[in-house]
């Protein structure tokens, strides 16, 4: 009986996070949005635990549920939004393109996942060793990815300059306090 | 390598205008002019010097194709960056910030062309788009401006979502995310590697803005600043051809069983072609005519893969190559114009703005019309020959059909430039009732300079088009000799 | 219920289902940050498919692209954010529906 547990929970965690997105869809307040945003990424972070991603389902928590819902509940509450009507369901091209091809996607995956997919790893076969450690992921991302994360740092560096640059009320300072114009200020005197 | 002069230079000029603000900002121009110069000087020296390098075990590859790209993404850059120093002053919005970013998005374009494998390949590209998505935006008070950089950034987001869930796909094929064994996924799980591939192609075709999928150019393009438009026109649009290729040929191969991807492109690129230039014909504001004209151009350009990918023949991808270069110098000097004429708070964006130019500035209105000839293609102008050597490659290859559509609509891109000429040429202010008021608030040096070297381009490199050709089919070379 | 053994087809399938989801949501949705929040879901089904495929197939590097995916959605968060703030403050409603002075 006790390797039903981990199918079990497999079923309960991903219907809940296929809930929780379904949610975000429906859902009318935004706030509420968020709110099961948030359940379907931590029931995403448990599944992971079950695929043995100690790490990621760690990583997953604080990334997505710790920061990112954490600022658009920011935003949203800055804006202050009220509830969106949904009730007129505007027919328009652009979403009946998207729609098919949302739905286009999933029945091209799924057949392909059932009949393609060899099983390389029958059942659960024991993970390698430390195969989600913390300490496998790292040798691997400082080893073999050092480039792709040196290049993260450029990203992030640019999505801050862009999210001060938008977001900042007045861009160009009144008083310009500039550390140069401070030092020589000694020799001036 | 290029790229970390770039990340270099932009991070530099960051800290700089935190210590010395200054007014004029001049100082982190010239490191911007002198940040892109130096990398596209190594990157053609290496490209001669046939250095082929492979970094980070693999994720990289600086080989002759991939510096034969930044060195036409860093002439691109170089001509927007030439452009914006007036434009900016005037809206006040003049700030190193501006420069930082581009430089950052360069750095992530050169990237592009040379990863090798999947995750790099998606890094880069985000690395690309996330400071573009800003630059739209960067006059914030301009309505448009924001709403631009808001459609784009949507657009962009859910491209990006295609992107990875493509590679999930692919690297469960695969099992590995590097390029060249991309192929391998095929045969392992046929059904996953064609839907990956399909979402890949997905959101590569977002970034170029093909037809099906290019809702937000022209809005993107007229609502962002004009210099911004430059740098999206050409350096944002020749990056993704870039990594596309190298997507296509290296990681999915040529033969039969994946040779799927070919008459899917065939379908785009005829549709790219014919919406572009049928929807910039009805067009009156020249700057939105040009994001038509730049799609329709990528419809050329989709020609000219399929050409290179069904004759897998180095010197059908150099015509390519040879016709991004010749379409960045193109659209630079157009978009310049118009910011010589930019007004501080209306940009001398509608065709009427422009009557009765060739009176006025006599200059400028040649300029235009070089420009303007250029990209129809007129014997004597290098666009001639870009549009010349990738229809020859094409028929060789065997696309007929298409190359006759090509044609076709070259004779109709003809009419709306035409229609830009004639106004500036043959109609005077009395047509339009208003006087030609054209607000000239004195050239930028450096506008003055990227317009001159782009109308000498044009000339030069159309007669003498052989040295570009060498060097693009060295470096088409070293790409075939990666594809097995 | 047949309890056969949680293949790999399994994890797929709910990440199938959820990137549908989120294209539902991005396409539908006219409020802007739901819009954003229809792109975290499809990165996130990304994710899922990356690490099922990556446990299944033993491939450890995986877990470095999910990682990097993260940093590039938060990254993308934040620049998405930051222009809907600049788009609230020069009109004073973020439906996609209103911002449509760029007609052609």
């Amino acid at each position: 009986m006790s390797h039903l547990l981990p199918d079990i929970l497999f079923y309960v965690f991903s219907a809940l996070s296929v809930a929780g997105a379904v949610l975000v869809l429906v859902n009318r307040n935004p706030m509420t949005c968020a709110m099961s945003l948030v359940v379907s990424v931590l029931s995403l972070a448990i599944l992971y635990l079950l695929l043995s991603a100690h790490f990621l389902a760690v990583a997953q928590m604080i990334v997505y549920a710790g920061a990112i819902v954490v600022l658009f509940i920011f935003v949203i509450m800055l804006l202050n939004l009220t509830d969106e009507e949904l009730g007129r369901f505007r027919f328009s091209l652009f979403k009946t393109i998207g729609a098919f091809v949302a739905v286009a996607t999933l029945l091209a995956v799924a057949p392909d996942i059932r009949v393609s997919i060899p099983a390389p790893a029958a059942g659960d076969a024991g993970a390698p060793a430390g195969y989600g450690s913390t300490k496998a992921v790292g040798k691997l991302l400082f080893g073999e990815f050092l480039l792709p994360f040196e290049l993260t740092s450029i990203l992030i560096l640019s999505a801050m300059v862009a999210g001060v640059v938008l977001a900042k009320r007045e861009l160009q300072p009144k008083k310009t306090h500039s550390l140069v114009d401070w030092l020589l200020g000694f020799f001036r005197t | 390598s290029p790229a970390l002069h770039l990340a270099v230079a932009g991070i530099a000029i960051m800290l700089l205008d935190a210590l010395w603000p200054m007014r004029s900002k001049l100082l982190s121009v010239w490191i911007t002019l002198a940040a892109l110069g130096c990398s596209l000087t190594t990157s053609l020296h290496r490209l001669t010097a046939g250095v082929d390098v492979t970094l980070f075990n693999g994720a990289v590859r600086m080989d002759g194709y991939a510096h034969a790209f930044s060195a036409i993404i860093c002439l691109a850059s170089t001509l927007a960056v030439l452009s914006a120093p007036k434009y900016l002053r005037l809206r006040g919005v003049h700030l190193a910030e501006y420069y930082a970013l581009l430089l950052f998005s360069v750095c992530g374009m050169v990237l592009f062309a040379a990863a090798e494998e999947l995750i790099m390949l998606f890094l880069a590209l985000e690395t690309l788009s996330i400071p573009v998505y800003c630059l739209v935006g960067f006059t914030r008070t301009n309505v448009y401006s924001t709403e631009a950089s808001m459609k784009y950034f949507v657009i962009g987001a859910f491209a990006t979502g295609f992107l990875v869930y493509g590679i999930a796909l692919l690297y469960g094929a695969a099992g590995s995310g590097y390029l060249v064994d991309l192929r391998a996924g095929a045969a392992r799980a046929p059904g996953l590697f064609y839907a990956g591939m399909t979402l890949l192609l997905v959101g590569f075709l977002f970034k170029i803005g093909a037809v099906p999928f290019n809702m937000w150019t022209p809005d993107a393009y007229e609502g962002a600043p004009t210099p911004v438009t430059t740098f999206m026109a050409e350096a944002v649009k020749a990056a993704p051809f870039g990594g596309m290729i190298k997507v296509l040929f290296v990681g999915f191969g040529f033969d039969a069983a994946v040779g799927l991807w070919q008459p899917a492109l065939v379908v785009i690129a005829v549709l790219t072609m014919t919406v572009g230039n049928l929807t910039a014909l009805v067009q009156t504001d020249v700057k939105r005519m040009m994001g038509y004209s730049s799609i329709a151009h990528s419809g050329y350009i989709l020609v000219g893969i399929l050409a290179a990918s069904k004759l897998q023949s180095a010197d059908a991808l150099a015509a390519v190559l040879y016709y991004l270069f010749v379409y960045v110098l193109m659209n630079a000097g157009a978009f310049g114009i118009l910011i010589l004429f930019s007004h501080k708070d209306k940009d001398t964006n509608a065709v009427e703005d422009l009557t009765g130019l060739a009176r006025e500035r006599p200059w400028a209105a040649a300029l235009m019309a070089v420009y303007m000839l250029s990209l129809t293609g007129l014997p004597p102008l290098a666009g001639f020959f870009g549009k010349f050597y990738i229809f020859s490659y094409a028929v060789k290859a065997g696309y007929v059909p298409l190359v006759i559509i090509a044609i076709l609509n070259s004779v109709v891109s003809a009419y709306y430039y035409l229609k830009v000429i004639v106004a500036m040429y043959f109609r005077g202010p009395e047509d339009t009732g208003r006087a030609a008021v054209f607000h000239y608030e004195g050239y930028s040096v450096f506008l003055l300079a990227m317009l001159w070297f782009t109308a000498w381009g044009i000339l030069y490199y159309g007669i003498h088009s052989e040295p570009q050709l060498a060097l693009a089919r060295l470096a088409a070379s070293s790409l075939f000799a990666t594809a097995p | 219920m047949n309890f056969f053994p949680v293949g790999q087809t399994h994890f797929l399938a709910t990440s199938a289902f959820l990137f549908t989801l989120g294209v539902l949501t991005v396409v539908v949705r006219r409020n802007l940050i739901v819009i954003l929040m229809g792109v975290e879901l499809m990165l996130n089904a990304g994710n899922l498919a990356i690490v099922a495929f990556s446990r299944f197939s033993g491939h450890p590097a995986g877990h470095v692209y999910v990682l990097l995916i993260m940093t590039v959605a938060a990254a993308e968060v934040a620049v998405g954010l930051g222009i809907l703030i600049a788009l609230f403050r020069t009109r004073k409603t973020i439906n996609a529906d209103e911002a449509t002075y760029l007609r052609w």
